[in-house]
């Protein structure tokens, strides 16, 4: 995985507390990219702590999965597997934490309290897990310059709207799915919403991780992350004011699987 | 010499054949409801005194957990053999580290020498010696550093010696090549000074260009090259038996990576030590050495390769160096200074009892857990005890499973000792 190079920030909102997580990692055999936005609004007061349990849970199951899964007989199977890993470790720590901090006056199904979005991408040898509960956008940027968006944006959400994982049948609106690559993308971008509606023209927003590329390829990694950091903070002051995070992993050789 | 089923003693039932040595072979056996291993001698090995040495150890016990260390003697047909615990399969050889068949992490390594370093350091202290430490004795866990030390059998009082055995060829001490000693704890320490440069540099201390423009070994060149002549390929003084680009690449590359302190023991030990054994680096000093470079290990943000936070460096140069894969700066995680250690609170790092507790110096039981979220750092309590966290602002109790978010300039009370925090 040394041709990896990964990035991950998040730029608090105007409002409140940030209650988006991000996460990228490179490990010896493996990388991924989580990123997750507690819903925020007073019926979702420890969303913050859901979103941190969300990407604390998909990490364990992302590492768990790059060293024991080796069976791609029946992918359907794995994909329901991770769907019901992610739901049950996400309910187990948000159950803990409600039970040690309960409120007393509180009548609603508690989990509720701990609402969030989780978007996440695994890469692995010649396959990448990518798995999807609520609004954001994953977007892979390959050799040919296409872009490839990930589950496009559910029917369910309308306006502000969106799924998330604390809802009781959640598991529904999990989407998992397992792609055999042939050849890797050059550029995964993970957001939250908070990014795509910081754009004006939504073409800007699907040209960006060319333009991460371009700049990669002039500035070095480096640089560019630290003007990813400052692009972040803008628009969370000139965009939607809602928390930024981003996700992002660069593969400066992309290599052909035969 | 076992079928699979034949039940010995009516104990002891043979579930499947391990392996052969030279001294006998090795079986997965059932006895009572335990999976085990069963070494069982051939007929010349197993001598009169070899059962009293076994039976000696059987009753001293094991000096820590990561012997696989004779637990029963087992006789049958006027033979003999004994019982340990199966090695599971997690662990890894070491000669397949050296032939580069697995990866492992830095913080395996550092983890996985401190455990080593401090296992002889008991064995020693017991008043016992392992005679033949080379790198078909050792297993390593790589996931988590985790040790087992096998064949334990020749393990016996210190400068007494039942099988005749001197050791392995290029592990030996060079007083033992030399034919001047039998095998005692400072050639122990020598020869596990070479299994730590095999295991951190996947070379050999004294195969440089001396070994590389031998054309034909013979006994007076070996002992030329291993013995009390021999030449350390890092010898500050003398620079002719230096590693040859080419043909010792991994010594030449790996040699860099280190910090000043864990070279010098290396120095010590084959330089000086050649020649007179009390000059070696002793068990504990490569322990706390080890600990040092666990505390140091910080991964760098943008490939997560690992990088080590060198003080040193630090406070000659200003600045460290970039990352040693990518080349790129990255930001350094925040360090805490306990008593006059310094540990990078770098993601998943864990702080250790041997951290807190100086009385408990071999102590690897985890207290503390670190982890990153949006570059913010966060440390969980999950030991037992109710510790302090001290901001310029405030004092709040950190219950176990409870996870502080660390700031600058604070402080963290373990009861025994504080901690600073600094970013
Ligand atoms: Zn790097």
């Amino acid at each position: 995985m040394n041709n990896f190079r990964v990035f991950s920030d998040s730029a608090k909102g105007i409002m409140h507390e940030n209650q988006d997580v991000g996460l990228a990692k490179v490990k010896a055999n493996h990388a991924y990219l989580i990123v997750s936005d507690g819903h925020g609004g007073k019926d979702y007061i420890r969303s913050h702590i859901g979103a941190k349990h969300a990407v604390l849970a998909l990490e364990a199951i992302f590492n768990d999965f790059a060293s024991n899964y080796k069976n791609f007989d029946s992918i359907n199977h794995a994909e329901q597997t991770l769907k019901e890993k992610i739901i049950t470790s996400w309910r187990k720590l948000t159950i803990d934490h409600y039970i040690n901090n309960p409120l007393p006056s509180y009548e609603i199904d508690p989990y509720k309290l701990y609402g969030a979005t989780l978007l996440g991408v695994l890469l692995k040898d010649d396959y990448m897990v990518v798995i999807q509960i609520g609004d954001g956008n994953i977007l892979a940027l390959l050799e040919n310059e296409d872009i490839v968006q990930y589950f496009k944006k559910d029917k369910k959400l309308v306006g502000n709207e969106t799924t998330s994982i604390c809802e009781i049948n959640a598991i529904k609106d999990l989407h998992v799915k397992i792609v055999k690559l042939n050849v890797l993308p050059i550029l995964i971008m993970v957001t939250t919403d908070g990014v795509i509606n910081s754009f004006t023209d939504i073409n800007d927003f699907y040209s960006l991780p060319k333009e991460v590329v371009m700049e990669i390829k002039s500035l070095g990694f480096n640089k560019t992350c630290q003007n990813f950091r400052q692009l972040l903070n803008d628009m969370v002051n000139k965009g939607s004011g809602d928390d930024c995070t981003v996700a992002i992993l660069y593969n400066f050789s992309p290599t052909n699987f035969k | 010499m076992f079928k699979n089923g034949e039940i010995l003693n009516n104990s002891i039932k043979i579930i499947d054949f391990i392996g052969s040595g030279g001294q006998g072979e090795v079986y997965k056996v059932q006895y009572q409801d335990a999976l085990l291993a069963l070494k069982w001698y051939y007929p010349k090995s197993g001598t009169k005194q070899l059962k009293k040495t076994l039976a000696n150890l059987i009753s001293k016990g094991s000096p820590n957990d990561f012997f696989l260390w004779p637990l029963a003697l087992v006789e049958y047909n006027n033979q003999f053999g004994y019982l340990m615990e199966l090695r599971p399969k997690t662990y890894k050889s070491l000669l397949d580290w050296v032939s580069l068949k697995f990866d492992m992490s830095l913080t395996s390594i550092s983890k996985a020498c401190f455990k080593l370093t401090d296992a002889f350091h008991k064995l020693h202290a017991k008043g016992l010696s392992y005679k033949d430490i080379s790198f078909g004795n050792l297993f390593i866990d790589p996931n988590c550093g985790d040790i087992l030390i096998c064949d334990n059998d020749n393990v016996t009082a210190n400068g007494i010696n039942v099988s005749g055995l001197l050791g392995t060829p290029k592990f030996m001490a060079p007083e033992i090549v030399m034919g001047s000693t039998i095998p005692n704890t400072e050639t122990d320490q020598f020869s596990l000074a070479i299994l730590l440069f095999y295991i951190l540099l996947i070379s050999h201390p004294f195969d440089g260009a001396l070994e590389a423009n031998i054309k034909c070994f013979d006994e007076s060149s070996l002992s030329k090259l291993y013995g009390t002549n021999a030449i350390f390929i890092y010898d500050k003084l003398n620079d002719v038996n230096r590693p040859v680009p080419g043909i010792h690449n991994n010594a030449i590359n790996l040699w860099k990576l280190y910090p000043q302190y864990i070279k010098e023991l290396f120095n010590n030990t084959f330089t000086l030590g050649v020649k007179n054994p009390a000059k070696r680096t002793r068990e504990s000093q490569w322990r706390n050495a080890f600990l040092k470079l666990y505390n140091s290990l910080t991964k760098c943000s943008h490939c997560g390769m690992e990088n080590i936070y060198d003080i040193e460096v630090l406070n000659t140069r200003g600045k460290l160096e970039p990352c040693i894969l990518c080349n790129e700066e990255y930001p350094i995680a925040p360090r805490i200074r306990i008593n006059n250690n310094v540990v990078v609170l770098d993601d998943e790092k864990q702080l250790f009892i041997s951290h807190i507790k100086k009385s408990d110096p071999s102590n690897l039981s985890v207290i503390a857990e670190v982890r990153e979220l949006n570059s913010e750092f966060y440390l969980t309590n999950v030991s037992k005890d109710i510790w302090k966290y001290i901001t310029t602002s405030e004092t709040i109790n950190i219950l176990p499973q409870q996870v502080v978010n660390l700031k600058d300039n604070s402080m963290i009370d373990f009861g025994l000792v504080k901690g600073e925090i600094r970013f």
